[in-house]
């Protein structure tokens, strides 16, 4: 084959799936009346059905790659082109566009026809694309599509009637539902075979294989084609429009179970649990759906509930699992497709002449629509399987597939399948006599009228169908049923030839007591309802109650996990990030053979005390006093660790902390009980476990050998190539000016948003609230010495205790006791910016530090060192470091001395009762 | 020097668990900033404690000088968390304004002991007793 | 270009905002004019490191691991990406006329600070300069969160101060004890050397770096500050964050999955931690009524799914992950900017109190449709190829239970976006009395914006995972990756 016949051939069959996607488009755009919508949606499919039959006619055979969508999740766009994925096309595009047509005649003038109508292409668009797709997941994409589709398609009637939503829903959450784990036998298929079907009828998977992919993909056939306890969404779905429900429940989205077993029968069909599970679920489906349909009233239902027990039927067929059953049952798939279609937009039709489906209103309806009559008369004859029908033919092929299969399963089968056709019989003589014959019961069905050539045409051609299919058994065999069964089995199959007439056989007999018992059942049942069995097992209401009950569990579970009781989950976070370290305990025992250190004795005694105090002794104020008591004993810690900087950093963040809680106290504490914490054993429990993790991390961490790299680098560098003898300080502001530059960031952020949550309390801004005469005099004495200190701190923090960070904090003391004891208009007058404006500007300095080496084409943060000599007597050292830390200076005094203010403010207008 | 920093790290971990387990937030803020001291003595910890300050003395030798880096990182650390906390006493305090209970789990012992007035008194000096 | 500028330009712009403070409008001219150079250069960095070159900017000169860099490999590149147009759109979205004038001046500054933030977090080669990154995105947070100025927004920012400062505290005595056992904290050079290190203490260090960022990307059980906060920010922010500040924590835990392979019980714990959430969350989500709270137990949901392809500690694993946390990240920006338009349309933002007429219901069902789908992972949307890669994953790694979870959370994600659909956008017979009167008119322009985001995605799955994969295979299959000397 020319590579330009392939690449047509991609093409023809792309434009398959597209055709029907455009009408859609165009309709979904464009405002056009139903009828033309219609129109333009049977176009749509005809296009379709004409590239489909072009194909045929070509022969087209093999995979036709479009496109490599996600190549290493294995989806890939591509066609399976055979005659038996084609001709199943053909039937759902030419049901299309019988469909189409009648929809634009059924919907009349009203609003959301169009819309209706631009849905149901893209849906045939994904039934197209599901039929002839080879790529596994491809196939479970337009699996997904039809389903979503659907969702649509059933809710059509929202402005009508109120629980299309239910129905909805209902289909739609229980076909994903099955599908999923079809996604999961996909994949299981991919990783042990191939993601193409293709490829996987060439391998021979091991039946284990076969089992555990049958497995995984069966909820999805029996959620999809309605079977047993799954098919309580189909008659739900009857809330949609029938144009719809003949669409749906006919040629397509019921049948896309049933073809997925057609085409996996090659593939994990060798599994025995492919006949012992479907036959059972197939032959309950088939008997039960028979049994509702007896008692329904409504003509549009007791369809439905046909259509479940015949997918019972089919189902049941294909799980005899032998070439000759998927034979029969391809060739019921068809017969199925054409007279349900037909009946189902017959049934529109009978609602548009009479305004009613209701059986206990219908009657005598042969009268006025004659032509409707008799194209429901061969379509209810295909249906009840009569000769010369094609349900007549199928069912006699399925039959007589019986009498090979293996005996228990074939007892099995012939019983459900007696039962079901019996049934089957019956209420399609219930359907047809209840509203064409004898006289009407009701003043609407008297007064039918026959509906308009847009509602016969389909049924005219599905019956004439119908009926040529039984009589042409020959050629429908010879130039149908063999190449379709043979290319989807993917092997010719030895099959006696299709006939109307084999002589008087078992199948013949069978079928001639079907019809004669089913007539008695109709004559005995005629007009009485038949209960719906328990209502605790019914389908919609369980599914209901699932979803309450998720609703329920959900609701307690979002109380549990974001309720009004978030404390026990701060300590589960320590409780998860240490209970890593328990393994750590062996290393407590360290805690003897080491030397013991008489002043951290000293300080840790002090801590033990504070900290005890802390959690035994009354009064709100005692705490936090006793949290800056230990605080400083942290700080001893620190001394006697040789952090000097840490010293600093730790007595200046404590009187900082301090003195903001000062500020904030009266708000703070409202709601702190006085009385003692006291000890409880359950909090203890999980406390000590994980303070003991913490001392034994510090002996594991004592035991490690100290890596000397980065230490060692540090203390070479930074006096010989930064300058800087501090090297705390010297890696805060140079080695590691990023972290120093983002947490001065941090910092301001904190502050301007401690101005922006006291926003709205500004209203009696700045207080003249200063302190007495001696704490000024005091203050006036104090605050150069407190300046000095801090700049002191930062210009020699290169090469002493010291820095930016602890310069900022000093500067902010300082700032603090300025306006507390003048107040806070006057310090405002003394100082030429307002802090947060000095904040703002010190994050700028370091943003133009960080950017000026840059400029020159260092990396960001570079920074020079050099020593200047004036008059050759001094030698002062310089670095570009100082810009840097000036810039952290501005920005944490500014910053903590703004935020301070706004809570000083805050504070004194509340005692002056300003608010 | 060891077995001082495991012990107080002991204390330190284990009573702030304790207090960030109760049901007030100030005591879990206050829980928080004894665990934060505990972690930053671990940090000090991990790295090699020496017998001298990392401020050098010009021509001097780094023998037995402390790892300058875990310093580095526990004093950032330490003023994130003095940013974090400040913001949070604000946070505390326009809540208070606007009326609304602050505690992590809305269980009071009693309703007096939080009366504004019984707060003025005990920041006056006289400590009311339950 | 020079990597610090990622950092640099949006904290200059900023601070210069926070000093100026234009009009809204101008102020939104600046953002967006920013956040589109900053497109640009994303752009142009993703397409140097897909071709697996990996940029350094080593800050100082100092070079690693004694000085800090900024390491951009393809991962880095990806959330780069990511956030930038998150951020455009976000912008878009956030307009004076409709959230107003005030909100829209406070937030831009910090929206800014907030990226760079981001973005340093994302290129910094070091640990703990991840650690102050963090501490910055989550500052700024907070003072977004208190923009609204509701009672409501501090108290449930409360929470959220008080289990992140339990988090950061984990993740200092984390990075203490890793520093211990390295000598470093230079990711590269810990990656090196973490496995002459003794088993206790480094279990013991990642776990607390495990439990934090847990904590940070909320994990049941530890996520229950995130649908306290969400729901009370502005709507636009509240899709940025969405979007992407819970995948922070996502971020930081595929920095060190290198690190984790040497642990096995703690890839376990968040691959189960990850099973679970994806579950709770999303059963959490369906009871909910207030729509943003339901959107952010679906975040709970969806961040299970990622970390769990994450614990598998496969390449395909962390591909998946990767793959997933940027679908998640898209999607759920946009639901969150639905339900902007649906709240202020609606004056409510109750689902029961919601009503489908309304001007631009059509545009928005759809936006929406698309969105909810995809979150869904209904195909062929690009949460269909999330579940699917992390399916994959899941069945190479033979985690049948884990994958029941999630197959069981699909499940109930679909219903719980049926739900809004039910509440928003489904048509009823019975014609309301009272139509509440629209706060603002419909703006279509972000919702559309983030749709198409969304469908291009879809469509470029194929070049997308691939790069993703190479991602994955960078980041845990080369040792010194990290490190400043390539």
């Amino acid at each position: 084959m020319s590579d330009a016949t392939v690449t047509l051939q991609t093409w023809l069959a792309t434009g398959i799936v597209l055709m029907p996607v455009l009408a859609g488009a165009l309709l979904f755009a464009r405002r056009e009346s139903n009828a033309v919508a219609g129109l333009v949606g049977a176009t749509g499919s005809g296009l379709s059905l004409a590239l489909i039959v072009w194909l045929l006619l070509e022969r087209a055979q093999g995979v036709r790659v479009v496109w490599e969508w996600v190549p290493e999740l294995q989806v890939v766009l591509s066609w399976r082109l055979n005659s038996g994925t084609l001709a199943i096309a053909a039937l759902v595009a030419f049901v299309g566009v019988l469909v189409m047509q009648f929809a634009g005649a059924y919907f009349g003038p009203s609003a959301k026809g169009r819309r209706a109508i631009a849905t149901l292409s893209l849906f045939e668009a994904s039934m197209l694309g599901l039929i002839l797709a080879d790529n596994l997941f491809m196939l479970f994409t337009f699996w997904e599509l039809t389903g979503l589709c659907s969702f649509f398609l059933i809710n059509t009637d929202a402005d009508k009637r109120d629980d299309t939503f239910a129905a909805a829903q209902q289909a739609l959450v229980v076909t994903v539902g099955g599908a999923l784990p079809m996604l999961l036998g996909f994949i299981y298929l991919a990783s042990v075979g191939s993601a193409s079907l293709t490829e996987l009828y060439a391998l021979d998977l091991p039946i284990r294989a076969q089992t555990i992919a049958f497995l995984l993909i069966l909820p999805a056939v029996l959620t999809k084609s309605a079977q047993i306890p799954f098919h309580f969404w189909l008659p739900g779905a009857m809330a949609a429009p029938t144009p719809i429900s003949a669409y749906l429940h006919s040629a397509t989205m019921v049948k896309a179970g049933l073809i997925l077993l057609i085409y996996l029968f090659p593939v994990c069909g060798g599994t025995p649990l492919w006949t012992l599970l479907l036959v059972p679920i197939g032959g309950v489906t088939c008997i039960w759906g028979s049994y509702r349909a007896l008692g329904q009233d409504d003509i549009k239902l007791l369809m439905a509930w046909s259509t479940v027990s015949q997918l019972g039927l089919m189902t049941l067929t294909l799980g005899l699992g032998t070439d000759l059953a998927i034979r029969a049952g391809i060739l019921y798939l068809f017969a199925h497709a054409l007279f349900k279609a037909g009946l189902f937009i017959s049934v529109g039709g009978i609602d548009h002449a009479a305004h009613t489906r209701l059986l206990s209103k219908l009657g005598g309806l042969r009268e006025n629509t004659p032509a409707l009559f008799w194209f429901a008369l061969i379509l209810s004859g295909s249906m009840a399987g009569l000769p010369p029908f094609a349900g007549f033919l199928s069912k006699e092929l399925v039959l007589e597939k019986l009498t090979l299969a293996a005996p228990l399963v074939h007892d099995v089968a012939v019983i459900a399948i007696v039962l079901g056709s019996i049934g089957t019989v019956a209420y399609t003589s219930r359907f047809f006599f209840g509203s064409f014959t004898g006289s009407p019961r009701s003043e609407e069905a008297s007064k039918a009228h026959s509906p308009g050539l847009g509602f016969l045409s389909a049924p005219a051609v599905l019956a004439a169908l119908s009926l040529v299919f039984g009589i042409g058994a020959k050629w429908i065999d010879r130039w149908f049923l063999e190449p379709v069964s043979w290319s989807l089995v993917g092997r010719p199959i030895e099959a006696p030839h299709l006939a109307l007439w084999h002589g008087i056989t078992v199948p013949l007999v069978l079928s001639a007591g079907i019809v004669t018992f089913g007539w008695f059942l109709y004559r005995r049942l005629a007009g009485r309802g038949l209960p719906p069995g328990p209502e605790a097992l019914s389908g919609p209401i369980l599914f209901e109650n699932f979803l309450s009950l998720s609703r329920a569990l959900g609701d307690r579970l979002s109380r549990a996990l974001a309720g009004a009781s978030p404390s026990v989950y701060f300590g589960l976070v320590l409780v998860f990030g240490l209970m890593w370290s328990v393994p750590l305990y062996g290393k407590l025992g360290d805690f003897f053979t080491h030397q013991w250190n008489f002043g951290g004795s000293l300080v840790l005694f002090v801590q033990l005390l504070a900290i005890a105090g802390l959690i035994l002794l009354p009064g709100r104020l005692t705490r936090v006093l006793l949290l800056s008591v230990v605080g400083f004993t942290v700080a001893l810690l620190y001394r006697l660790l040789n952090a000097p900087d840490l010293v600093l950093t730790q007595l200046l963040v404590e009187v900082l902390t301090a003195v903001f809680f000062a500020l904030a106290v009266r708000f703070i504490v409202t709601q702190e009980s006085p009385s003692p914490i006291g000890l409880s054993s359950a909090r203890l429990a999980v406390a000590v476990p994980l303070g003991l993790a913490g001392a034994a991390l510090v002996f594991a961490l004592d035991a490690e050998p100290p890596d000397p790299r980065l230490p060692d680098f540090f203390l070479e560098a930074a006096p010989t190539i930064a300058k800087g003898l501090n090297v705390v300080n010297v890696i805060l502001g140079d080695f590691r000016g990023l972290d120093t530059l983002v947490e001065t960031v941090v910092v301001i952020l904190a502050a301007l948003g401690v101005g922006g949550l006291l926003r709205r309390e500004r209203s009696g801004r700045e207080t003249e609230l200063k302190g007495s005469f001696v704490v000024r005099q005091l203050t006036r004495l104090i605050l150069p010495l407190a300046i000095m200190l801090a700049l002191a701190l930062l210009l020699k923090g290169h090469d002493a205790p010291g820095g930016g960070f602890v310069s900022g904090l000093s500067f902010a003391v300082a700032a603090i006791l300025g306006f507390a004891a003048y107040g806070t208009r006057s310090f405002r007058a003394r100082i030429p910016v307002e802090p947060d404006r000095i904040a703002i500007f010190g994050a700028l300095i370091l943003i133009a530090a960080s950017v000026i080496p840059m400029v020159m084409g260092e990396p960001m943060l570079t920074h020079r060192h050099g020593t200047l000599s004036p008059l050759g007597a001094f030698a002062i050292k310089w670095s570009t470091t100082l810009f840097f830390e000036i810039g952290v200076v501005m920005a944490i005094a500014g910053g903590l001395t703004a935020a301070a203010m706004r809570l000083w403010e805050m504070t004194n207008t509340r005692r002056d009762g300003g608010i | 020097m060891v077995p001082v920093l495991a012990a107080s790290v002991f204390l330190l971990l284990t009573a702030g668990v304790y207090l960030v387990l109760q049901k007030t937030l100030l005591r879990v803020v206050i829980g928080l900033a004894l665990v934060s001291h505990a972690v930053h003595l671990i940090l000090l910890a991990s790295g090699r404690q020496g017998v001298v300050a990392p401020v050098l003395l010009p021509g001097g030798g780094i023998e037995g000088v402390a790892d300058p880096l875990p310093q580095a990182f526990v004093l950032t650390a330490i003023v994130i968390a003095m940013a974090m906390t400040i913001y949070l006493f604000a946070a505390m305090a326009a809540l208070a304004k606007s009326g609304e209970r602050m505690e992590v789990e809305p269980v009071p012992d009693s309703d007096e002991a939080h009366a504004p007035e019984a707060v003025q008194a005990e920041l006056e000096g006289r400590v009311t007793r339950p | 270009m020079s990597l610090a500028l990622f950092f640099l330009l949006p904290l200059a712009t900023g601070f210069l905002l926070f000093l100026w403070q234009p009009a809204a409008a101008l102020s939104r001219r600046t953002s967006l004019f920013v956040s589109i150079v900053l497109i640009g250069w994303a752009f142009a960095i993703t397409a140097k490191c897909g071709d697996g070159e990996i940029l350094v900017h080593t800050f100082g000169n100092w070079p690693p691991p004694f000085g800090i860099a900024f390491v951009v490999d393809r991962l880095g590149a990806i959330f780069i990406t990511l956030h930038a147009l998150l951020l455009f759109v976000t912008l878009v979205a956030l307009r004076p006329e409709t959230h107003g004038e005030h909100t829209v001046r406070r937030a831009l500054p910090l929206l800014m600070v907030a990226t760079s933030g981001l973005f340093g977090a994302f290129m910094t080669g070091d640990l703990f300069s991840l650690f102050v990154m963090v501490e910055l995105v989550l500052v700024s947070s907070y003072l977004l969160i208190q923009i609204p100025g509701a009672k409501r927004s501090l108290v449930s920012a409360m929470p959220m101060i008080v289990i992140n400062m339990s988090a950061s505290a984990l993740f200092i005595a984390g990075l203490g004890v890793l520093y211990g056992i390295c000598g470093s904290l230079n990711i590269a050079d810990v990656i090196e050397r973490i496995g002459g290190a003794p088993h206790g203490l480094r279990l013991a260090a990642l776990g607390m770096l495990v439990a934090a960022f847990a904590t940070k990307a909320a994990l049941v059980p530890l996520c229950f500050w995130m649908p306290a906060t969400y729901p009370t920010l502005t709507a636009p922010v509240a899709a940025l964050f969405a979007g992407i500040m819970t995948k922070l924590g996502v971020y930081a835990l595929l920095r060190i999955s290198p690190l984790l392979g040497h642990e096995p019980v703690l890839l376990s714990f968040l691959m189960w931690l990850g099973a679970f959430s994806a579950l709770l969350g999303v059963l959490a989500a369906l009871s909910q009524y207030e729509l943003r709270r339901l959107l952010s137990f679906h975040s709970v949901s969806q961040v299970g799914y990622i970390v769990f392809a994450l614990g598998l500690h496969t390449v395909f694993g962390t591909a998946s992950a990767i793959f997933f946390a940027l679908h998640h990240s898209l999607v759920k920006s946009t639901l969150y900017l639905v339900a902007d338009e649906l709240e202020r349309s609606n004056s409510s933002r109750d689902l029961r109190q919601m009503d489908f007429r309304r001007p631009g219901s059509i545009v928005l069902a759809t936006v929406f449709g698309v969105a909810a789908f995809a979150l869904a992972g209904i195909p062929p949307l690009s949460g269909f190829f999330g579940k699917l890669a992390v399916f994959w994953a899941g069945f190479g790694s033979r985690e049948w239970i884990g994958l029941a979870l999630l197959v069981v959370a699909s499940v109930f994600t679909l219903a719980s976006m049926l739900k809004i659909w039910r509440f928003a956008f489904q048509r009823r017979p019975v014609e309301r009395e009272t139509v509440p009167t629209p706060i603002s008119t419909f703006y279509p322009a972000a919702v559309l914006m983030a749709a198409a985001l969304i469908v291009v995605f879809s469509l470029a799955a194929g070049p997308i995972f691939n790069y993703v994969f190479e991602a994955a295979e960078q980041i845990s299959g080369i040792s010194g990756l990290m490190s400043g000397d390539r």
